[in-house]
């Protein structure tokens, strides 16, 4: 054995591993939460402006496998180092961008009523989407984990999105309930990046679309 | 109490099992899985942890009883099936659980120089399942999922076991690199839009960091034991790792820079031992390779 290392030189060096940590921590604090409330441009196919990053981003992997730095959702699923993101082939991601119909008609609700950039904007999408009352369930899959939720509807519009189970990497309050909040408050399922958690705001999008194209009238 | 043997307190072999390096760390990763296994929503991943270990018992056992060995409990297969069912999402099934933990053990009989295997089991059979199967990784078992005060039981456990296998240069080189390259992508912005700096350096991905250091590039057969040589694994080990963050991102990035550590390991065993390297073969030589008078183990960690 070694002569083992010095414990007094075990602390310094542990320090000072600490304190190149703490630095980094700050440093990048500003834009972790800049980003936060504000829409990464994952995808070319995004508008910076609208809320519902997520939901293009994922739009676009579903249209075209582009690269992971444009959309992480379209990045490979079946390994090598780009599956963070990757959405897998699951029969819900399938089915929740099969129709881009439906996509459209959001987006255009969305683009018509909503306030730009601002998460507490009042929606009137709800006006030009019709839902049949009742509650709608959604899955979310990626290789990251997945998210169930059910959406309630009543008279029309999105009043609850609990979500129902969680198995993704990030822990749940790092969208609950922030994301479902906005579900609600903007009464679609495009809604904003939580920085640091994509992974879990694309599943969590993409399970609201699910139960949303389930509660269409 | 005439045998002076008598005269010490008496030991049960589970007190001399704990007090080894593979028993200490079986002992915390069990304690970590249990751990991370309260949050409800991974109370499945003890069946996967449980799934795991059987497939390593057996598999080792296997191995032990071809090999015509007395021993066939083999902790080192358990530590690595611990270890793939705390980095494998709960949600994933059984067969694949079974069979990361296969290709992981059978990488540690087979690509090996002398008795020690190149490459970390774990690592190895987690960057197969992650290829061949796309599996999730949660890496639940680094309390990565519950509340962030959690971390510092992470931590405790990992600085015990470092300091039982006597690894602080290894692991504080590759912190310490890790996070540096990480501030020093911050500053220059660079990195991905969806895997930025400012992630690496957060919960999940900072459990996954620690948990990695602390339980996975500590693994005596498959890390230098000088300290000069601890110091370069880490510091290679961490600017591979960080170079695939920043290009790739991903889940992988972490474990093929501590595949190339590994094999950089190889590398300067090679260099530095010819006569071992002239009578070892890789795939199942029984030439014993002396790594290094200061190697701690005796077999295999993980």
């Amino acid at each position: 054995m070694p002569v083992k290392m010095g414990k007094r030189l075990v602390a310094v060096c542990s320090v000072a591993v600490a304190t190149i940590y703490s630095a980094g921590y700050i440093y990048t604090l500003p834009s972790v939460q800049a980003q936060s409330s504000a829409v990464p441009p994952l995808s070319p196919t995004n508008n910076n402006t609208t809320p519902g990053a997520a939901a293009a981003a994922h739009s676009a992997s579903a249209s075209a496998n582009s690269g992971q730095g444009a959309s992480p959702s379209a990045s490979s699923a079946s390994g090598s180092s780009s599956g963070k993101h990757g959405t897998s082939s699951s029969t819900s991601a399938k089915s929740g961008h099969s129709s881009s119909g439906a996509s459209a008609n959001h987006s255009s609700a969305n683009g018509a009523s909503t306030p730009s950039g601002k998460s507490s904007s009042k929606p009137a999408s709800a006006t030009a989407v019709k839902y049949k009352d009742g509650t709608y369930t959604g899955v979310g899959t990626n290789p990251y984990g997945s998210i169930a939720l059910s959406v309630v509807i009543k008279h029309g519009k999105i009043v609850s999105v609990p979500i129902t189970q969680w198995t993704m990497h990030y822990p749940q309050y790092v969208i609950d309930p922030q994301l479902p909040k906005e579900v609600i408050s903007m009464q679609t399922w495009r809604i904003y990046i939580v920085s640091g958690a994509t992974a879990s705001t694309y599943n969590f999008a993409q399970a609201v679309y699910q139960a949303l194209q389930k509660a269409k009238a | 109490m005439n045998n002076p043997q008598a005269t010490r307190p008496p030991q049960s072999p589970l007190e001399r099992f704990l007090k080894t390096p593979k028993g200490a760390v079986m002992a915390v990763l069990v304690g970590l899985t249990l751990v991370g296994a309260l949050r409800p929503q991974d109370h499945l991943g003890l069946l996967n942890a449980a799934v795991a270990v059987a497939t390593g018992l057996v598999i080792d056992g296997g191995v032990a009883l071809l090999q015509r060995r007395r021993k066939l409990f083999s902790d080192g297969g358990v530590i690595t099936a611990l270890i793939v069912a705390d980095v494998l999402s709960h949600m994933t099934p059984l067969y694949v659980v079974m069979a990361t933990t296969a290709v992981a053990l059978l990488s540690k009989h087979t690509l090996k120089v002398g008795r020690k295997p190149i490459f970390n089991p774990a690592a190895f059979g987690l960057l197969f399942a992650l290829v061949v199967f796309g599996t999730g990784q949660s890496w639940w078992g680094s309390l990565a999922l519950l509340p962030i005060w959690l971390t510092l039981l992470l931590l405790a456990a990992g600085l015990l076991i470092t300091s039982r296998v006597n690894k602080f240069p290894q692991v504080i080189a590759f912190l310490g690199t890790y996070f540096a390259l990480l501030l020093a992508m911050a500053f220059l912005h660079l990195g991905l839009p969806s895997d930025t700096p400012g992630d690496a350096l957060r919960a999940p991905f900072v459990n996954s960091a620690l948990y990695l250091a602390f339980f996975m590039l500590t693994d005596p057969p498959t890390s230098p034991a000088p300290y000069r040589q601890q110091i370069l694994f880490g510091v290679i080990a961490a600017s591979v790792g960080t170079m695939i963050f920043a290009t790739s991102g991903g889940l992988a990035y972490l474990l093929i820079g501590l595949l190339v550590g590994n094999a950089w390991r190889l590398s300067l065993r090679w260099m530095t031992n010819v006569p071992a390297r002239s009578a070892s073969s890789l795939l199942g030589s029984a030439t014993t390779v002396i790594d290094a008078k200061n190697d701690i183990s005796d077999e295999n960690l993980a």
